[in-house]
């Protein structure tokens, strides 16, 4: 609607159908709503998001974006750190660095590797804690 | 010795750095604040807001902002000229509809769009006053009408869209006619 109609009944009819200018224009899009989102949570790191977690950089890059381990890591962050000013701060502070960070790891595969196992038993520990959390939770109502 | 004094230098110059980068955000940020949110407390960033039954709208909201007990939104826009177009009105009314009924809290009609121009970085905003939630419906209503076959849609009235548009060889249109003489 709004644009037009017509195109947006045909997108309905045929499947959307992207230019590759488009797309182009697309990709710049994304990058700067990144940053937008990004500037957001530098001066508001309490505000809410439902954004695929995009600065979890540096467990995405450990471990995968969908890995138990970055999940882990995020309800910590998001379960344990944000309840508290001290956490809330650390989280502003990761969000600032961490791309940097994981930028850098990207590029040394050795010191990746050792982050890695150096990060899992907190992962790990992460996990029981919000597991047993949750059957606590679960069996009391 | 030496080596306390280059991680003093070292430390000093990761405060600098940091300063400088959260200053230049907060900097970038202020250039396009529009005065309205000047006081206004940041409470979402690229969030999800699932409408109500009635108006089964799944949006995501760039920001919201909160001041004085309501609820303002932004959406950002990349464009080389800062121009807000229906679209964008249509746009914020649905998310204004869905924000409302997620949240229970009043989302006010004027809501900015901020244009940034990707070629120089450079942030514009621009107040936008949405549609009302009967608007909004009528909308949606006249939408499921078209995609349903029960009445004729518009084409948009800027030749520059039906130039560009992927759709031109389906399109009946006098226009679309005249594009597809390839």
């Amino acid at each position: 609607m709004g644009y037009c109609e017509k195109k947006m009944l045909f997108s309905q009819r045929f499947g959307k159908r992207v230019s590759s200018e488009r797309v182009e224009a697309m990709r710049d899009g994304v990058a700067i709503h990144r940053a937008f989102h990004h500037d957001a949570m530098s001066v508001a790191p309490n505000a809410r998001s439902s954004e695929a977690k995009p600065w979890c950089f540096i467990a995405s890059e450990l471990y995968g974006k969908t890995a138990w381990e970055t999940e882990a890591l995020r309800m910590g962050r998001d379960q344990v750190l944000r309840q508290h000013a001290i956490g809330r701060a650390f989280i502003g502070a990761y969000y600032r660095h961490s791309p940097v960070i994981a930028r850098w790891l990207h590029r040394h595969r050795g010191t990746r590797a050792l982050a890695r196992v150096l990060l899992r038993p907190l992962a790990s520990l992460l996990r029981w804690c919000l597991d047993r959390n949750t059957s606590a939770h679960g069996a009391g109502s | 010795m030496t080596e306390n004094i280059g991680l003093l230098i070292l430390a000093c110059v990761i405060i600098a750095a940091v300063t400088v980068r959260a200053y230049r955000v907060v900097l970038r940020e202020d250039a396009w604040l529009p005065k309205e949110l000047s006081t206004a407390k940041l409470v979402y960033s690229e969030q999800l807001f699932t409408g109500s039954a009635e108006m089964p709208i799944v949006a995501r909201v760039d920001r919201v902002y909160q001041s004085g007990g309501l609820l303002h939104l932004v959406e950002l826009k990349t464009r080389r000229r800062a121009t807000v177009y229906e679209a964008d009105v249509i746009e914020l009314s649905a998310q204004r509809a869905a924000v409302q009924a997620s949240t229970g809290i009043g989302v006010g009609l004027r809501a900015f769009v901020v244009i940034e121009n990707p070629a120089n970085g450079r942030r514009q905003v621009r107040a936008v006053r949405l549609l009302e939630e009967d608007q909004v419906a009528a909308l949606m209503t006249r939408r499921r009408m078209i995609i349903g076959g029960l009445l004729l849609p518009q084409e948009t009235d800027l030749q520059a869209r039906c130039a560009s548009c992927e759709y031109r060889r389906e399109c009946k249109g006098r226009r679309a006619r005249k594009y597809t003489r390839w």
